[in-house]
């Protein structure tokens, strides 16, 4: 290679490797400072991406959320499920409701604020208000489940600290109608009473489903109102009805009176959250004269013509049995129902004898609590030992105490077709029912069934139930007047627990129906009686003919003379049959 | 050097080009989640709302409210004794066994009373198997007379 002069060096052309070399390293630079610069690229694009355009598809949702509440709370409890009457009507549901919390930190003037506050939601006071909002820490409840109207009136405080949480929140929208019955959650959701509580896991647990229950709500309201209407004309203390199917043993209708609201249950009184129906036990008096007959006619087998001495009242001990309008003469099995006498009772059950007698009543599931589907249910109270006395008064029901609803229950089994009846809440699948069907246990005959039928008919016919006759749907019942057990020993004759049990129609009885008041006072218009014919059974009357339009059930049109209860009038010896007998009201 | 240029710039655009088509494609996709999101959110906010309306329904459908209503605006009541008939003539109740009505006593087994079929006229109406012809006739005739 020549030496090239200095000043021509740098610009010579580089020419063979030198040059090659060079070329290569440029290459190489410029294709490495394009891929950086495509990076470049690609990193400031993803910015704008991430930040601008992200930022706008996100934004609305966000501010939805903030409003809605459930960005706080994304992930939302299981709903618990609704409880449905057996036509599919709500009584029971859970919907979210916004609940007002504060976070202290963020309050500038708790005194503003809080004056706010209690201005906006009622049943605040400021003093508490204030006390919450100063206290120490970043999170406390003001007040829980708030209306749509209050939750906008917070929101315009425009206050920070003040935010909401969704929360579900148990609604009924039958209100007190069947609030025994359905019972009632605390605010978490938590069964306490009723159904809600005996099925709490279920409710709360991961099936959607409805939990059925076999109430029809129009029914109730009609057992309700008529209920509601003796309790008032009476003056009573309160009260309880049932409609139950004797077939399948489910409950149509259950009140007990006085009831409360199921959304403040926390401040209904103990009498109005108590359940006369099913936790209730009462001395009930002379509807257990069906079970004494039935057991007189099942074990014996006497003919319907047996006479009893019903002359003078009975005395063993230092106790007497009388009766109340006493006819002073023998009296016929009829007669003895008819009449309501409590002297042939106690003689009809001392003919039974203690033990079959304690025997059947056990059998008829009197001695032992009720199996319906709530928590709230009543022991029977009976005597223990049971001596030859105890057998009299169990006659006509007295020293034995039970719930109203093991009572239908019982009744219900002897009328129905002989065969025990269990009340059910829960309205279950016909197909899995028939699968699953539990062996059916004999209490009585068909004979005497349709004996007892023929006795209860004519209690309607001729005797204290007149005023519960439906015409045209077969009515048959019993009448019960009950003194109650008074403060000092002895009984209260001021203190009455009236009560009328009726069955339809008499033929094939479907239905029973059950009303019951507690203390009431006669009036001017029942001649100071209160007693079951004037008080429950005209109840009883109107709820089987409400139950008849609400139903479908179309009324028959049986001749006196096919009627069930004609055979036996040939037993009523001095037929009165002329002489309005509910005036009497013998029980 | 002008054919380095050449593949360079040509590299330089395709690596742009698929750039760019990726980000496209993610954006949308994105987008459609999005969307896919608000739609769920939007889904369970109305089965929500009609929760809210089927409480509301029931609770406007009760029936002490429905009873003042049509009272105060129909002049609608509660049936009275005696005003639910059949109207037409049934036929007769099952008679009760021969055996129980001419001897009173009898401790001989009695035929059961087992339930014989519901009389016509007692069943509920929406039971047509439990009716006979006769009484359907009539009711066909007379226009579905029953209450």
């Amino acid at each position: 290679m020549t030496a090239l002069p200095l000043h021509l060096r740098g610009k010579e052309r580089i020419s063979g490797t030198r040059r090659s070399a060079l070329e290569t390293a440029r290459g190489r630079m410029v294709f490495v400072s394009a891929i950086f610069a495509l990076l470049y690229v690609m990193i400031a694009a993803r910015l704008v991406d991430l930040t601008i355009i992200q930022g706008e598809l996100r934004g609305n949702e966000r501010g939805a959320s903030i409003i809605s509440g459930s960005g706080e709370n994304p992930e939302r409890s299981q709903n618990r499920a609704d409880i449905v009457d057996r036509n599919g009507v709500l009584l029971a549901t859970s919907l979210e409701t916004p609940s007002l919390y504060a976070d202290p930190a963020l309050i500038r003037e708790p005194e503003k604020t809080a004056a706010a506050l209690v201005e906006i939601i009622p049943g605040l006071t400021y003093g508490d208000v204030l006390q919450k909002l100063q206290h120490k820490g970043r999170f406390i409840w003001i007040k829980r489940n708030l209306t749509p109207q209050e939750q906008y009136a917070v929101l315009t405080l425009g206050e920070p600290g003040l935010e909401f949480r969704n929360e579900m929140r148990r609604i009924y929208p039958q209100g007190p109608l069947a609030a025994h019955m359905v019972g009632f959650t605390d605010v978490d959701g938590h069964g306490l009473a009723g159904v809600e509580r005996s099925f709490d896991g279920l409710l709360n647990g991961s099936d959607d489903e409805p939990l059925r229950v076999t109430l029809d709500i129009r029914i109730q309201h009609a057992v309700r109102r008529e209920l509601m209407q003796a309790i008032a004309d009476f003056s009573a203390k309160g009260g309880a009805g049932v409609v139950m199917d004797i077939e399948t043993g489910e409950i149509l209708a259950a009140v007990s009176l006085p009831d409360f609201d199921p959304h403040d249950a926390g401040n209904a009184g103990k009498d109005m959250l108590f359940n006369r129906l099913t936790l209730g036990v009462y001395e009930m008096g002379s509807t257990f004269k069906i079970f004494s007959t039935a057991a007189l006619l099942e074990t014996l087998g006497l003919p319907m013509g047996t006479a009893f001495d019903a002359r003078e009242p009975i005395k063993r001990g230092r106790f007497t049995i009388s009766d109340f309008h006493p006819e002073k003469r023998d009296l016929t099995i009829p007669e003895v129902f008819m009449y309501s006498s409590n002297i042939g009772a106690a003689l009809m059950g001392e003919k039974v004898g203690t033990k079959v007698l304690r025997g059947f009543y056990e059998d008829l599931g009197l001695l032992s609590p009720s199996s319906l589907e709530i928590e709230e249910i009543g022991k029977p109270l009976y005597p223990q030992p049971w001596r030859d006395i105890n057998t009299l008064t169990a006659s006509y029901g007295h020293g034995i105490a039970v719930s109203p609803l093991q009572l239908v229950a019982a009744a219900g089994g002897i009328i129905g077709d002989g065969t025990l009846v269990h009340p059910t809440l829960i309205l279950h699948d016909r197909d899995s029912e028939k699968s699953q069907k539990s062996p059916e246990v004999r209490i009585v005959s068909p004979q005497t069934a349709h004996r007892m039928r023929q006795l209860l008919r004519l209690v309607v016919t001729n005797g204290t139930g007149k005023s519960a006759d439906v015409p045209g749907y077969s009515m048959g019942g019993k009448t019960g007047t009950a003194e109650q057990p008074g403060a000092k020993g002895g009984y209260d004759e001021k203190r009455l627990i009236s009560s009328f049990i009726g069955f339809f129609p008499m033929e094939a009885p479907r239905y029973a129906v059950f009303a019951m008041v507690d203390e009431p006072k006669g009036t001017k218009s029942s001649f100071g009686y209160a007693t079951g014919a004037w008080v429950a059974a005209p109840a009883v009357g109107s709820i089987v003919l409400n139950m008849a339009s609400i139903m479908g059930i179309s009324p028959g049109s049986t001749p006196p003379e096919q009627d069930m209860a004609a055979g036996l009038k040939q037993y009523l010896r001095n037929n009165k049959e002329g002489k309005n007998l509910a005036s009497f009201s013998s029980e | 050097m002008k054919r380095l240029r050449i593949s360079v710039v040509i590299s330089i655009i395709a690596a742009i080009a698929i750039g760019t088509a990726l980000f496209r494609i993610s954006q949308r996709v994105q987008s459609a989640e999005s969307d896919l999101h608000q739609l769920t959110e939007a889904v369970t906010r109305e089965r929500q709302t009609i929760r809210v309306l089927k409480a509301e329904w029931d609770y406007l459908n009760r029936p002490d409210r429905l009873e003042n209503l049509a009272r105060t605006h129909l002049g609608m009541v509660s049936p009275e004794n005696g005003q639910i008939g059949s109207g037409y003539p049934q036929p007769p109740a099952a008679p009760e066994p021969e055996a129980v009505r001419a001897q009173p006593v009898s401790l001989a087994p009695a035929p059961p009373s087992v339930k014989p079929a519901p009389p016509a006229g007692l069943s509920p109406v929406r039971e047509k198997g439990g009716r006979d012809f006769r009484t359907l006739i009539d009711e066909l005739d007379s226009g579905k007379g029953s209450p």
